[in-house]
């Protein structure tokens, strides 16, 4: 990035919500928004460094520049990772949208991952609908059909509305008969019902 | 009385009648935590105006389900504000408020007060009678349809035609 100002690089250990990974920053924190300028203030807010780490992916749409390496030789400075907050910025819709949009593949993952609560995993659920591939939207959301929260089971029904393979059709057809939720069977009946 | 309706696509967590999932789920602000400013619509409890206000505001849903309105007037601390909301009909923004909240807390209670008379404060506008209305503007070439879509294409070409699809959005 060279000409853009001080540059601070970061090595976070977890992306959280996502995966595991090395991460090297190339960013400043300006009145609490991410620019990709210095980033001299970074160390002195620990905080900022987890919500880096949590909304990289969202604040920057590739081609951001950030840079993930696989091996701590790659960092240019020594590693701040002692730095990182432990706390995990708090997962949301727009997060949820904008891997939806531009990364599926990490949204699918984060779906998968189990670190979701009810309400944030049936969120991300359905919002993963909105995902053109349905290969990828199906694989993922018809486990959610058997979750115990009927939230989550109501969401992927709804997610899964954009996607009436046979298969999901099969499933939809199920869950709208023996689903013990009333909602649940209803929402379901409602999407095969064109 | 006018209803205060706020507008639910998902409903099996109010079915659960458990207030703060309710919470978590259905007041999420959109960069996280508890929306304090939530949307409702200022209505007659008439059934053609509450299909109407239901069928616009499904305009911003990714897919279309059946709708309920639940009816928050007496439950809430102060009276909501009117504001034009984010929706681009005229006759839905004429009726569109906003609760402005001091805290989750306050909108826990509100749920909490409505909870009991759920049923009562319920109105419903199934997938059928939304596509019904759609259907009549449509054939009343209303240019407002197009907005009345769920946002994902293969989704909109069943409920609405082609001939729909691509209509200037009314404002």
């Amino acid at each position: 990035m060279g000409e853009t100002g001080a540059v601070w690089t970061g090595e976070v250990t977890r992306v959280p919500m996502l995966e595991s990974k090395r991460v090297v920053y190339e960013v400043s924190v300006q009145a609490g928004i991410l620019m990709p300028l210095s980033t001299e203030n970074i160390p002195e807010h620990p905080r900022r460094l987890a919500e880096i780490d949590a909304f990289a992916l969202f604040l920057f749409p590739a081609p951001f520049p950030l840079t993930i390496s696989s091996s701590p030789e790659e960092s240019r400075e020594p590693s701040t990772a002692s730095n990182t907050s432990p706390s995990l910025a708090k997962p949301c819709d727009a997060l949820f949208e904008h891997l939806a949009r531009v990364q599926p593949d990490q949204l699918i993952r984060l779906i998968r991952s189990g670190d979701l609560g009810g309400a944030d995993l049936a969120s991300a659920a359905e919002i993963a609908g909105t995902v053109p591939d349905s290969k990828l939207v199906v694989a993922a959301l018809l486990p959610l059909l058997r979750d115990p929260l009927p939230m989550v089971r109501e969401a992927a029904v709804c997610g899964l509305s954009n996607h009436l393979t046979e298969e999901v059709r099969s499933e939809l057809a199920r869950v709208s008969e023996t689903d013990p939720s009333v909602a649940v069977r209803e929402t379901a009946a409602s999407v095969l019902d064109e | 009385m006018a209803l205060i309706l706020r507008v639910v696509s998902r409903w099996s967590v109010w079915e659960r009648g458990a207030p703060n999932e309710i919470v978590d789920y259905h007041f999420r602000a959109r960069e996280g935590g508890t929306d304090l400013r939530p949307s409702v619509y200022e209505t007659d409890d008439d059934a053609a105006e509450i299909l109407r206000v239901m069928a616009e505001h499904s305009s911003g849903s990714n897919s279309l389900t059946t709708m309920r309105g639940i009816d928050l007037a007496g439950a809430c601390l102060r009276d909501p504000i009117a504001t034009p909301g984010d929706l681009r009909f005229t006759f839905t923004r004429g009726r569109h408020r906003e609760l402005v909240l001091e805290s989750r807390q306050e909108l826990v209670e509100i749920v909490r007060r409505v909870l009991p008379e759920l049923e009562a404060r319920t109105r419903v506008a199934d997938k059928r009678a939304i596509k019904e209305y759609v259907a009549s503007a449509v054939e009343a070439s209303d240019p407002r349809v197009a907005r009345v879509l769920p946002r994902a294409p293969r989704a909109r070409e069943p409920l609405l035609g082609r001939a729909a699809v691509g209509s200037p959005a009314f404002i």
